[in-house]
C-alpha cells in the first residue's frame, strides 16, 4: 500500500450523519459531519414544541464544517458561516429562530420563564442583564424550568408552555448565580456548558407576572410597573412584534396576557439575591 | 395604507397601534380621557365636560393631534379611526 491510497481513507470529514428528531410537533432534520449533529441533536432534543403548524425544516452543515443552511419546504430560510468556536450556540439559534419565526398562533418573547407554585414567570431583559443567571437561582431553590431562552405564550389561554432547550451555562453565568440548578450536562462546547436542569415543566402554566430585568445595585430593588409600559418594553425586545406580519396579533395577544399578569421591574447586580426578592414578592 | 389604529386598554392607559407605520402610542390616564371625548366636540364642550381648563386640555389635544391619534377638523376634534384589540 502506498501513501496515496492511505490519503484516500476515511477522514472525519467524511463520517456524516442524518438524523430526524421530532420535537413535540415539530420536525427537524440534521445532516451533516457526525460530532456536529450528534452535539446539536443533544441540545435540541428535550425541546417539545406544541401543535401550532410548523413546517419541518433542515438544516444541512457541509462536511467541512464551514457552512450551514436551514430549509424548509424546499427554501432556503437561513445560510450561515459556522464559527470555529460558539458554533453549537449559533446553530442552536438558527433552529430556534426558525421556529419562532414560523409561528402563527403563539407568541414569543426572548425571555427566561419559570413557574413558581406553578404560576408562569417571564423574565424579560437586554443581554447580560441576568436572565440565565436568575432563572438558574430560582431553580435552584425550586423553581421549575421552562426555558432561558425563549418564552412560548398563548395569548387565547393565557399560559406559558415550556421552550426546554438547556440553559447555556457561560463561565460569568455560574458565577453570577452562585450554585447552579440539579441537572443534567447534555453538551458542552468551549467554556459553555448546555445544561438541562432536573425541575422541567411538562405542561404549559398560567401566566402570572412579567418581569423586566435591568443591572442596578447589589441589594434588589422590585418596583411595580404599568402595565402599559411593560407592553412598550415587551415591543423593544426580541418577540413576535419584530415580524411585520404578526404585529397586530403580537399587540393584541401580549395586551391580552398582561391585563391579568403582575408587571415589575427587579434592578440588581446579583441575579441570585434577585431570584431570592422575585420568591418573597411570589409569597406575598 | 389605513390610518386605522388599534387600541387596548390597560388599567387607566390606553396603547394604540398604527400597523401600518408599525408604531405604539400609551396614552396616560389624562391623555385617555381627552381621546376618548374627541367625538366631534370643540375644545371649549372638552373644557366643561372634563370640568378643566383649557390651558390645561389645549396642549394634550395639540400632543394627540401630532400622533394623529386625533384630527382637528372645522373647530372640531375627532378620534382617528380605530378599532379595539
Amino acid at each position: 500500500m502506498d501513501a496515496g491510497s492511505d490519503a484516500m481513507g476515511l477522514t472525519r470529514e467524511s463520517i456524516l450523519r442524518v438524523a430526524d428528531l421530532r420535537l413535540g410537533h415539530w420536525t427537524v432534520r440534521l445532516s451533516g459531519p457526525d460530532a456536529m449533529v450528534r452535539s446539536l441533536r443533544q441540545v435540541l432534543q428535550p425541546l417539545s414544541l406544541p401543535d401550532d403548524g410548523l413546517p419541518p425544516l433542515t438544516v444541512t452543515i457541509t462536511p467541512d464544517e464551514h457552512f450551514a443552511t436551514g430549509t424548509v419546504q424546499g427554501g432556503v430560510q437561513w445560510s450561515v458561516e459556522v464559527p470555529r468556536q460558539g458554533w453549537l450556540s449559533v446553530l442552536a439559534g438558527q433552529v430556534v429562530a426558525t421556529a419562532t419565526g414560523m409561528l402563527q398562533r403563539l407568541l414569543f418573547i426572548h425571555a427566561g420563564a419559570v413557574a413558581l407554585g406553578g404560576r408562569g414567570w417571564i423574565l424579560v431583559g437586554e443581554s447580560g442583564a441576568g436572565k440565565t443567571s436568575t432563572v438558574a437561582a430560582i431553580v435552584r431553590s425550586g423553581g421549575v424550568y421552562l426555558s432561558d431562552e425563549v418564552a412560548l405564550l398563548d395569548p387565547m389561554t393565557r399560559t406559558l408552555h415550556p421552550f426546554t432547550l438547556p440553559m447555556s451555562v457561560k463561565p460569568w453565568t455560574k458565577k453570577a448565580a452562585g450554585q447552579l440548578p440539579r441537572g443534567t450536562e447534555v453538551a458542552r462546547e468551549g467554556d459553555v456548558q448546555f445544561l438541562l436542569p432536573a425541575h422541567l415543566a411538562a405542561t404549559a402554566v398560567p401566566v402570572e407576572a412579567f418581569i423586566l430585568l435591568r443591572r442596578g445595585p447589589i441589594r434588589p430593588r422590585v418596583t411595580s410597573i404599568s402595565r402599559a409600559e411593560m407592553l412598550l418594553n415587551l415591543a423593544n425586545h426580541v418577540s413576535s412584534f419584530r415580524y411585520r406580519h404578526r404585529c397586530e396579533d403580537a399587540f393584541a395577544g401580549f395586551g391580552r396576557l398582561l391585563q391579568t399578569a403582575q408587571c415589575h421591574t427587579a434592578e440588581s447586580s446579583s441575579p441570585a439575591a434577585t431570584a431570592d426578592e422575585l420568591r418573597s414578592i411570589r409569597k406575598l | 395604507m389605513t390610518d386605522d389604529f388599534l387600541a387596548i386598554a390597560l388599567d387607566e392607559d390606553t396603547v394604540l397601534l398604527h400597523p401600518d407605520r408599525t408604531q405604539l402610542i400609551v396614552l396616560d390616564p389624562w391623555a385617555t380621557r381627552i381621546w376618548q371625548q374627541c367625538d366631534g366636540c370643540t375644545t371649549e364642550d372638552l373644557a366643561i365636560r372634563l370640568q378643566a381648563p383649557i390651558e390645561r386640555i389645549d396642549p394634550t389635544l395639540q400632543t394627540l393631534a401630532r400622533t394623529g391619534v386625533v384630527h382637528y377638523v372645522k373647530d372640531r376634534w375627532m378620534r382617528a379611526l380605530m378599532r379595539w384589540a
